[in-house]
């Protein structure tokens, strides 16, 4: 599945990272190991946990909240398969439903070849027709479908023959394969008869009609999710697994309980604290990668008493982000340093840490015309250095990282009152502009567009600026680099933006958080990597 | 009647849990003289989640901060200290002193003493709880007294508003009124008191409702005393008992439910400690680090229990009295 909505969608993770993942080292897909009695067998079944049900199977339907993205992927086909290796370049792409594609010489058109032999599961054929029909449903606004703008440069998609398409472009990017590649292909045999306008509200597991590995086998709501082998799928005789089934356990400590049980397989998130209880099972596995979740303080730009770049400075500089990261994450997770994660290709290696250095925050502070009272507290024409820091309730993770920056501040004079705000209404204090600071957590596209999170906002656009972060400079680069089809030359200007908002620190870059992923031994073939957990699912077996 | 022989009297219970309640009570009071400082954070990283009874290496540092270490020793112009199992060297310019010292009941997952956080969340709970106890207490008996002794619509209004009162799920409203306003112990104190006169109130009515019929009520009436005067010197000395038992048991759930507000972030604010927040900020990791949670939790099950004991207590002792 595409990472490129979970940008769209503003995470703030509750308790630890869910979500897409990423990677940095992908483990080179091992072929099912073939130890003692370890040929990949054909039957048996997986149970692995989910935090959410499902609310709808169609894609198009879905708001992106509850727990259906890696379901859909393992129903319905794509035409491509997004690959983990990002740290190098922009992601490549591995075939799917496509056996193969080709821009034309003026980069505007990009044809794909898909399998003759690819079937729906109720026998039909998957034809470019399909392919056009969901291009049409992605576009159409009465079905409003989350990531619409995705292909706003995608003029047109033409059924050149039953197995063959083409996505003609109003313009050459760097991102038009990602973009194409984007959102699950549906059946239109089945789908195409539902009038548009009642796709918002209609029942698609009604009229269910898969294409993928696994075929919907049933629903109990609120519990189960049970996934069975589709036998017309292209690549047998894969799935090696009959079943697959997703359990609904809604809090992450049963979750864990039913995993040592054996009662589940798979644990698809793990907080770091249980990591060690993990990892010392003998009959359990623990895999470990770079997610693409990242935290910051959020300093409110807008207000006067972050305005100024020298405050900003030294609030990172005086809180010991070394030691909150180590202590919080307890080493599952590593330090910040720019708005790029450092595990994707265009993050600037030379980019400066900024250290723990609270003299230097005193100085800078001091400059800034903040002066100690008799308290103890810094003072500026009268008023004290105050302020409260929100973070989401009920996540012990980011509480602690509060009580942590609360200390590391007081020393400076600085007074920080934690409090913590019930989830949807940090939301919207973040919208409204109605906070001091925040410790926020983003989780990070495999594409790299800097618009939304860093460019001043503008009033006709979404923005993910909520902080009002605004220099003219960075902005005049990121529009140059997201149009620029080079990547080796986007990242000069990206390494350069990166300098820039390093420099202005309009947040506190906190932590990369890794992803933590537990296995019973039952599961073999596994390769479990940043583009997902069920990245190779085709190869996973079931070992006595 | 001296003192001692009126406790002599006090039967077992009573004995027992106000024992219990004035044991909490002292160590809330005089525990934080004896103790560090709760809030302080003394080493995030080497000094986290450490077991009962552990002892590190406590080096203060210039600027205000201290170190955890396994252990530590001073070599020339540096310390050379173990420190999460690795070996690491600091000026010794920079070190101000160094000690060991014991943590008697572990630490948390920030490194903070719990005994010295435990003690100091036995001042907010206990306090709090004391604190909404009074507010309940002083609305209640002033609404009771008023409603049974004047009856009639005065009675009818304030009872009907009781009544409503008492019909609005109390936890709802709580948590309402705690969202709606900034989270501080002095909102906390108000909210419980606020939200807790209302079966004082029923109580105190009924009881002067009984009294004030009988015969000594009826003399002091037809001697002229006033109203004051017979609340006060008549009614309510002789409606103690079940007002001391009431209130007993009110202050088990005050202390309970102040721990349910806080345990939701609603009550006592980062980094104060509270009962309620220990429980929560420990219950991530419960499963390897018990007693986070436990040892609040049965400081807040002895307190609720002490309560009811010695409400138990005054209730037996009054039907001595009878």
């Amino acid at each position: 599945m595409s990472a490129q909505r979970s940008r769209l969608v503003a995470v703030l993770v509750l308790a630890v990272p869910l979500g897409l993942a990423a990677c940095q080292q992908r483990t080179p897909a091992a072929p099912p190991a073939a130890g003692p009695g370890g040929a990949p067998r054909q039957g048996g079944q997986i149970v692995a946990a989910t935090l959410a049900d499902v609310s709808t199977l169609n894609e198009y339907q879905s708001s992106g909240e509850a727990g259906e993205a890696e379901v859909i992927d393992l129903l319905f086909p794509s035409l491509m398969v997004e690959q983990p290796d990002y740290q190098l370049h922009p992601p490549s792409f591995a075939p799917r439903l496509a056996t193969s594609w080709a821009f034309s010489a003026d980069n505007r058109d990009l044809t794909f070849h898909l399998r003759p032999d690819a079937r729906w599961s109720d026998g039909e054929p998957i034809t470019a027709e399909d392919v056009r029909f969901t291009f049409q449903v992605q576009k159409d606004p009465r079905v409003g479908s989350l990531g619409m703008e995705i292909k706003d440069f995608i003029r047109d998609v033409e059924v050149v023959d039953p197995h063959t398409v083409c996505f003609h472009f109003t313009r050459v990017y760097p991102y038009q394969l990602m973009d194409a590649n984007d959102g699950h292909i549906v059946p239109e045999h089945a789908w195409g008869k539902i009038p548009r306008d009642r796709w918002r509200t209609a029942d698609f597991e009604e009229v269910l009609v898969t294409g993928g590995p696994f075929r919907l086998a049933s629903h109990t709501p609120q519990q189960t999710i049970v996934l069975q082998r589709d036998p017309t799928y292209w690549n047998a005789p894969k799935p090696y697994l009959d079943r697959l089934v997703f359990r609904v356990i809604p809090d992450m400590a049963s979750q864990l309980a039913q995993l040592f049980a054996g009662d589940v397989d798979l644990v698809p998130s793990v907080a770091p604290q249980e990591a060690d209880r993990v990892a010392a099972d003998p009959s359990l596995r623990l895999i470990e990668y770079p997610s693409r979740l990242w935290g910051l303080v959020a300093w409110n730009n807008r207000r006067p008493l972050f305005a100024d770049r020298r405050v900003r400075r030294a609030l990172t500089l005086g809180i010991n982000r070394k030691a909150l990261v180590d202590t919080v994450f307890r080493g599952h997770a590593k330090l910040a340093t720019g708005p790029i994660l450092s595990s994707m290709w265009a993050f600037d290696r030379s980019l400066p840490q900024l250290p723990y250095d609270q003299p230097q925050a005193a100085a800078l502070l001091a400059e800034a015309g903040w002066r100690r009272n008799a308290d103890g507290v810094l003072e500026r024409d009268g008023k004290r250095f105050a302020f409260d820091l929100l973070y989401p309730a009920a996540n012990t993770l980011r509480r602690e990282m509060a009580i942590l920056i609360q200390a590391d501040l007081a020393r400076l004079g600085i007074r920080v009152r934690p409090v913590q705000v019930e989830f949807t209404s940090l939301i919207s204090r973040s919208e409204t502009g109605e906070f001091d600071a925040i410790l926020w957590a983003w989780e990070e596209a495999t594409k790299i567009d800097l618009t939304s999170t860093w460019s001043t906002p503008s009033p006709t656009q979404g923005s993910n600026n909520f902080i009002g972060y605004s220099n003219p400079e960075v902005d005049r680069l990121i529009a140059v680099a997201r149009e620029e089809p080079d990547y080796t030359r986007a990242k000069v200007l990206l390494d350069r933006i990166q300098e820039l908002i390093v420099a202005d620190q309009p947040v506190t870059f906190l932590y990369e958080a890794n992803r933590l992923v537990a296995v019973s031994r039952h599961l073999g073939g596994a390769d479990i990597n940043a583009a997902g957990v069920f990245f190779n699912v085709d190869d996973w077996y079931w070992k006595p | 009647m001296s003192v001692r022989r009126a406790l002599a009297r006090w039967p077992l219970r009573l004995r027992l849990g106000t024992l219990g309640l004035a044991a909490l009570a002292l160590a809330a009071v005089a525990g934080p003289w004896f103790t560090a400082d709760p809030n302080a954070i003394v080493d995030a990283r080497a000094a986290a989640l450490l077991p009962p009874g552990a002892t590190r290496v406590v080096l203060l540092r210039r600027d205000g901060t201290t170190i955890a270490c396994e252990a530590a020793r001073r070599s020339g112009s540096e310390w050379i200290v173990t420190r999460a199992g690795r070996e690491e060297t600091l000026p010794a310019a920079e070190v101000v002193s160094a000690h060991a010292r014991r943590f008697w009941l572990g630490t948390d997952t920030v490194g903070r003493d719990v005994l010295a956080r435990l003690l100091a969340g036995a001042r907010v709970s206990l306090g709090v709880g004391a604190l909404a106890l009074a507010v309940a207490l002083v609305l209640g008996i002033g609404v009771g007294l008023l409603a049974g002794w004047s009856g009639g619509v005065a009675d009818a209004l304030l009872m009907r508003f009781v009544d409503a009162l008492l019909a609005v799920p109390m936890l709802f409203l709580l948590l309402f009124l705690a969202a709606v306003f900034r989270p501080s112990l002095g909102v906390l104190v108000l909210i419980l008191g606020l939200s807790s006169w209302m079966g004082v109130a029923r109580l105190v009515r009924g009881q002067v409702l009984s009294l004030k019929e009988r015969e000594f009520v009826l003399a002091a009436r037809a001697l002229g005393a006033s109203g004051w005067r017979i609340a006060f010197r008549h009614l309510l000395p002789n409606a103690l008992t079940p007002i001391a038992q009431d209130g007993a048991l009110r202050l088990g759930d005050l202390i309970l439910v102040e721990a349910a507000l806080s345990y939701l972030g609603l009550g006592a604010q980062p980094p104060t400690a509270s009962w309620g927040t220990m429980v929560a900020e420990g219950q991530e990791v419960l499963a390897t680090t018990w007693w986070l949670t436990m040892l609040p939790t049965a400081l807040v099950a002895l307190t609720v229990i002490a309560a009811a004991l010695a409400a138990d207590g005054v209730q037996e002792l009054g039907r001595g009295e009878v």
